[in-house]
C-alpha cells in the first residue's frame, strides 16, 4: 500500500514537471529543481500549489540548498503520512 | 510611514524580478483557497479591487522574494502567507510581517522596510530596504 503511494507521488510530480515544460529523460531521482532542471522561483511556487491541488498537502520547496528530485518525493510523502 | 533615516541605518536589501505573465498564468489555473498557501488573503481580496489582478498579485509575489533576500535566506522556513505587500491607491508599497517572517526580521533586528517598485515591459521590479 505504501508503496503503491510512493509511485503515486512520483508520478504526480513528473506529470507537474512535464506540464511546466520540463523534458522526461531530465527527470530523474538525483535531478536538482534548480541547477539541473532550470527552474525558477514562479515554477517552484507552481510545484507547491499543484501538489496541494492533487495530493492536498502543504509542501515548502524553498531551501537554502536545492533539492534534487528524490528529496521533493520524500517532503510530500512526510507531508502526507503526517495527515494521517 | 515616514523614515527616520538619520536614526536608522540600512541593514538588509533584497530585489526581486518578476514576469506578470508568469503569475497571470498560475492565478487563472488555481482557485483561491490553492492560492493562499502563496498570498495572504488581504492580498488575494485587494487584488480583485485593482485595475489589473495579476500585476497587483505580481507585485505581491514579487515583494515576498524581495523581502525573503533581505533576510538573507529566501523563503526558507518562511511561509508565504505570513508576508503581506499592500499597495495604496497612490502607488505607495508598504510590507506587513507575520509570524515565521516576523520572528527572522526580529532575530536580525530589522525593524523598518521601505519597499519601492517600477514595472516595465511585462515585468516587475521590486526592492526592499530594511532599517535596523
Amino acid at each position: 500500500m505504501k508503496q503503491n503511494s510512493s509511485v503515486n507521488v512520483k508520478n504526480t510530480l513528473k506529470a507537474i514537471l512535464k506540464n511546466l515544460g520540463i523534458s522526461e529523460e531530465l527527470l530523474h531521482d538525483e535531478a536538482l529543481l534548480h541547477r539541473d532542471l532550470q527552474l525558477d522561483s514562479t515554477e517552484i511556487v507552481e510545484i507547491s500549489l499543484a501538489v496541494k491541488r492533487q495530493l492536498g498537502v502543504a509542501v515548502k520547496l524553498e531551501t537554502r540548498q536545492d533539492k534534487t528530485l528524490a528529496e521533493v518525493n520524500q517532503a510530500i510523502e512526510n507531508a502526507r503520512s503526517s495527515l494521517v | 510611514m515616514q523614515l527616520d533615516q538619520q536614526s536608522n541605518r540600512i541593514a538588509a536589501i533584497g530585489i526581486d524580478l518578476v514576469e506578470i505573465a508568469k503569475i497571470e498564468s498560475i492565478i487563472s489555473r488555481y482557485d483561491r483557497q490553492t492560492l493562499t498557501l502563496v498570498f495572504s488573503p488581504w492580498e488575494l481580496d485587494a487584488s480583485q479591487l485593482a485595475a489589473v489582478p495579476q500585476e497587483y498579485l505580481a507585485l505581491c509575489f514579487a515583494s515576498k522574494e524581495a523581502i525573503g533576500k533581505a533576510l538573507s535566506t529566501g523563503l526558507a522556513g518562511i511561509n508565504w502567507f505570513d508576508i503581506t505587500a499592500r499597495l495604496d491607491l497612490s502607488g505607495y508599497l508598504s510590507v506587513e510581517l507575520l509570524g515565521s517572517a516576523r520572528q527572522k526580521a526580529d532575530e536580525l533586528g530589522l525593524q523598518q522596510w521601505e519597499m519601492s517598485w517600477f514595472s516595465w515591459q511585462n515585468h516587475l521590479l521590486v526592492r526592499a530596504i530594511a532599517y535596523q
